[in-house]
């Protein structure tokens, strides 16, 4: 007989799932009822969209060298500084 | 995360590092600040703390080099470092206590059926964050996570380390990990639930 989930199994669980860390038969389970199960169908697209809002959202631009130069000479006159105490 | 070093220039450059050479430890500030400073300004989202952040993680590395320990990657500690010192900054800076995560975790009724069923999104992440309240929102969203579980969101999900990475640099489990990352990515997705099932 197949393996049943159910919704809270499937949504507790899907980090597994995404991460193809689910044995055979569990995955067979989840595929079978993402089939019939439109809202964890929905949670599992929304979940995925969020992720890749928040990696948009804080996608931060590339340091510049001459500013990372400036920021590494800063700290390191501040270390020598400490170094001294 | 940055592969500065191979193996065994790794393991040669910890060894000047601990003999306190001091072009040693410049190569380290000079080769590190871009990818720590962007860890910093993620987990802070300003420029002048992260700034302070990597200093404060800097004098501490500085100070404790000798006792890194070879068993684990230098790139993996200085992570662990500089997170710590960001950790700081925003507990200074908090002045609310941090929401449970809890209250944003999906319910379910006994057969095992989510209480209030979760419906298809009106649009995708590229066309929603063409809006700049939305944009403001999913900032928002992530502020209000507690730290650890930011913290986990930001390594895992935006600056694309493993799990493994991740926890090591947290001092915590890989199940913890991934616990902490999947309970995180759900309080995310439910803060941002109401505006994107309605939205277009």
């Amino acid at each position: 007989m197949m393996l049943e989930v159910n919704c809270r199994e499937v949504i507790t669980f899907l980090i597994d799932y995404l991460n193809d860390e689910l044995q055979p038969e569990r995955l067979a389970a989840f595929e079978e009822h993402f089939g019939e199960c439109d809202s964890c169908r929905a949670y599992l697209r929304s979940y995925r969209e969020a992720i890749r809002m928040a990696r948009q959202t804080l996608a931060v631009p590339p340091i510049q060298s001459a500013e990372s130069e400036q920021i590494a000479s800063a700290i390191l006159l501040a270390v020598r500084r400490e170094g001294k105490k | 995360m940055t592969a500065t070093f191979g193996d065994a220039s790794e393991a040669a450059f910890v060894t000047r590092l601990r003999a306190g050479e001091p072009d040693a430890f410049e190569q380290l500030v000079r080769n590190y600040t871009p990818p720590l400073l962007r860890v910093a300004r993620r987990l802070l989202g300003n420029d002048d703390e992260a700034r302070d952040a990597l200093q404060d993680a800097f004098i501490s590395v500085f100070r404790s080099i000798r006792n890194f320990e070879a068993g684990s990657r230098l790139s993996t500690w200085l992570h662990r470092v500089v997170v710590n010192a960001a950790l700081m900054k925003l507990r200074t800076r908090r002045r609310h206590p941090e929401e449970e995560i809890e209250k944003y975790l999906p319910l379910f009724q006994e057969d095992g059926h989510q209480i209030v069923p979760s419906v298809e999104w009106m649009e995708s992440a590229e066309t929603a964050l063409q809006r700049k309240e939305m944009r403001q929102l999913v900032r928002t969203a992530i502020d209000r996570l507690p730290d650890t579980y930011r913290t986990v969101l930001l390594l895992r999900d935006i600056e694309e380390m493993s799990t493994a990475e991740t926890a090591e640099i947290l001092g915590i489990s890989t199940t913890a990990a991934k616990l902490r990352l999947h309970r995180a990515r759900q309080a995310l997705r439910t803060q941002l639930d109401p505006q994107m099932r309605g939205s277009r």
